[in-house]
């Protein structure tokens, strides 16, 4: 004997297909996807050439590097400026860089995150401007976390949408239609015939939306099996969201308004919890944690870099003496000795401001990390951030890595200047080289997963309450 | 069967049933007369558990609508005043997921049979609802109480808006309903209706049962005069 859920899914079915919205949701989450997909595989390729491009610069001008050396040791005369000859430590420490690059994660395809606003590969020189420096622009982390076209806008903002537009009206329009008295007279509860209904069309769009994403994905390249863990993170979370929606469309729907009311109500919903707790949240951290301006840190470098100047002298005595090991050395420039003496006062006079720099955006991050759970979207958005390994996470883990390489590069060279050294054909293969290190795994995505999932019992409990409550005002008006 | 105890709905100061005492039995057809207001939706609506009653109580086969709402309603049928079906659906993909519902399953074959005793056109069978008249909408109320072999019927106005010729065939599938010994209750404004189909006649005025006929004690000018002289009658006969 047929169970009556079988019945209300298949007609469920047979109606969707006959009002041509199965179609209709084909087609657009195809072209959503796709589009969005393309957008994502795009800006992977592009950052994947412009490392490969800034590699390949690098070995092009480590072979001329080689053959210069060649002919210096060879005894030839070469016809280049003096601020090019490779056996000079401080031109090979400025000059012939190696790349520290980020490569895009598996699954970077996902979510922009932070990627368009920071750099995916530095060549850190021996001097020049502080790395760190380059990383100031960024004011507040969740300021770009919404914005290109990508999977995860197509998913956290446009996807509730056509949840809206697919059942909005999912109990109203049998209420308008008077269907609902006929249905309420058979014995079978209305709120469980609607989560049937839900159900259907939850699933319905669960699987069109799972084959779009498996096929256009697996088209774009990205392994899903590889990363199956983060694969399933990212599906259930999808999942998860996409469940959230069509329960709210129920409970807007059991307040037995009209559909016109209802499609405002979820509306305004949407608004809330996709446009305005986002951004006030990125309001509220630049206000409870406002990062000191740019300017600021600039104005502190001038004056520290002229001080420094001015006492050139001074702190290389003092830097000479704090490192005995690179005095007593005749035949080092001592401009350049003077020059590295003063990086180190710099170092520390700046390290304050940087210190709070940091401070700040780590209390903001802090902050937001906290405050994500006020809202789906931001659960969302963080999680596929996390799982595409644009987070602001990521980023500060490569920055460090950078900065620790660049210090690495630079006391590669320092005692080579010091001492007075030329820089030999047999040193190129020992060049200090940068690599990557994947961040620890976190379990953010995990437990934003189970958040989200949470939300969803909650509002169902919510509305197995009012189903109760609402019983005469669906069937009698 | 039937049965109705001191049912009454209040909804604030206002009552729109009150202390309605009623009896339907197997076989019988009790139709209530009365004018807009007067509670004949809101008694049907009781016994469908629309509504909970402030007083009384409203029994199905002995069992209370309140308390056993999944149990009698398996054993009820209802057609409203202007009975919707999905109007993407055909009238028997209708009426296969409504017996769905009521938990009855029936072969293709057998579902237009019952489409067929209920008078719809055969070729109509197969056609989605949105071309359906009202009369043919209700004609497949008729083949759904029959598909869900309901002991009980509630019937809101159901003849309303029918021309002539469809209220009459919607008459005699109420007969051939009688016969299988279904006890029906059916709210309506048609006097020639209730007077050729029912077996009892009852009218109401501001929520009160003022007067309980069996019909084949009364003509039909008689219940007419019966009828508009409850009409007539101040508004404190019936507080």
């Amino acid at each position: 004997m047929k169970k009556k859920s079988s019945y209300i899914n298949r007609y469920e079915f047979v109606s969707l297909v006959r009002q041509r919205w199965l179609q209709f949701l084909i087609l657009i989450l195809t072209a959503l996807v796709l589009f969005a997909v393309l957008n994502g595989k795009q800006r992977v390729d592009q950052r994947l050439s412009d490392i490969q491009s800034a590699q390949e610069t690098v070995a092009e001008k480590d072979s001329i590097g080689i053959i210069l050396l060649d002919s210096i040791e060879a005894g030839f005369t070469v016809d280049v400026p003096r601020w090019y000859m490779p056996d000079q430590p401080n031109v090979m420490g400025y000059s012939y860089l190696r790349v520290a690059a980020m490569p895009p994660d598996e699954m970077a395809i996902i979510a922009t995150g932070q990627s368009d606003i920071y750099t995916h590969y530095v060549k850190p020189n021996m001097y020049g401007e502080s790395f760190e420096l380059n990383y100031t622009e960024l004011s507040n982390p969740v300021q770009l976390m919404f914005g290109s076209f990508d999977l995860s806008f197509v998913l956290i903002y446009l996807l509730p949408l056509i949840v809206i537009a697919f059942s909005y009206n999912i109990l109203s329009q049998e209420r308008e239609q008077g269907i609902l008295q006929v249905i309420a007279s058979h014995p079978v509860s209305v709120f469980r015939w609607l989560l049937q209904k839900a159900l259907m069309r939850y699933l319905l769009l669960s699987g069109i939306l799972v084959a779009l994403l498996v096929v256009i994905l697996t088209f774009a390249g990205v392994s899903l099996v590889e990363d199956f863990e983060k694969s399933l993170t990212f599906s259930f979370l999808t999942l998860g969201y996409l469940l959230f929606w069509f329960i709210l469309a129920c409970l807007v729907n059991l307040r037995g308004q009209s559909s016109a009311n209802n499609a405002v109500w979820l509306i305004g919903w949407w608004i809330l919890l996709v446009l305005l707790v986002p951004s006030s949240v990125n309001q509220m951290a630049n206000s409870l944690y406002p990062v000191p301006s740019r300017a600021k840190l600039i104005n502190e470098l001038r004056v520290v870099n002229a001080h420094a100047e001015e006492k050139a002298d001074e702190l290389l005595e003092d830097y000479l003496r704090d490192h005995p090991e690179l005095a007593g050395f005749e035949g080092g420039s001592v401009g350049w000795q003077e020059y590295f003496a003063t990086q180190d006062l710099i170092k520390s006079e700046i390290q304050p401001v940087l210190d709070e720099y940091e401070i700040r955006l780590k209390q903001q991050q802090d902050w937001v990390d906290r405050i994500r759970f006020i809202s789906p979207a931001l659960l969302l958005q963080s999680s596929f951030n996390e799982i595409s390994g644009t987070s602001t996470r990521h980023y500060e883990h490569y920055r460090q890595q950078v900065s620790e390489f660049s210090v690495v590069w630079r006391d590669h060279f320092l005692p080579m200047i010091f001492r007075g050294e030329k820089f030999t054909k047999e040193m190129m293969p020992g060049l200090p080289e940068f690599k990557y290190q994947h961040p620890t795994a976190y379990r953010l995505s995990v437990t934003n997963t189970f958040a989200v999932f949470i939300f969803c019992s909650v509002l169902l409990l919510l509305g197995a309450l009012w189903s109760m409550q609402s019983k005469t005002s669906l069937l009698t008006h | 069967m039937l049965e109705a105890t001191k049912l009454t709905k209040k909804y604030g100061s206002f009552t729109a049933l009150n202390a309605l005492n009623l009896s339907v039995k197997q076989g019988d057809i009790f139709c209530l007369l009365g004018a807009n207001g007067a509670g004949k939706s809101t008694t049907i609506n009781l016994f469908l558990n629309f509504i909970e009653p402030t007083e009384g109580l409203a029994t199905i086969n002995s069992l209370d609508v309140t308390l056993h709402s999944k149990e009698t309603k398996q054993l009820l049928s209802y057609i409203p005043e202007n009975l919707m079906l999905y109007p993407n659906l055909t009238g028997l993909e209708n009426l296969d997921f409504f017996c769905g519902l009521g938990g009855k399953n029936y072969s293709k074959e057998q579902l237009e049979e019952l489409l067929k005793q209920s008078g719809l056109q055969v070729d109509f069978i197969h056609k989605r609802v949105s071309s359906y008249s009202k009369g043919m909408r209700q004609k497949v109320g008729i083949a759904l109480a029959s598909a869900r072999e309901a002991s009980v019927l509630l019937l809101d106005e159901p003849t309303s808006g029918l021309d002539p010729k469809a209220s009459n065939e919607f008459s005699e599938l109420l007969l051939d309903m009688k016969d299988k010994g279904v006890a029906t209750l059916m709210a309506t404004h048609d006097l020639f209706r209730a007077k050729a189909t029912g077996t009892h006649i009852g009218i109401m005025k501001e929520g009160v049962l003022i007067h309980q006929v069996e019909a084949n004690s009364i003509s039909l000018p008689e219940l007419e005069e019966l009828y508009l002289e409850t009409m007539k009658l101040s508004q404190t006969v019936s507080s």
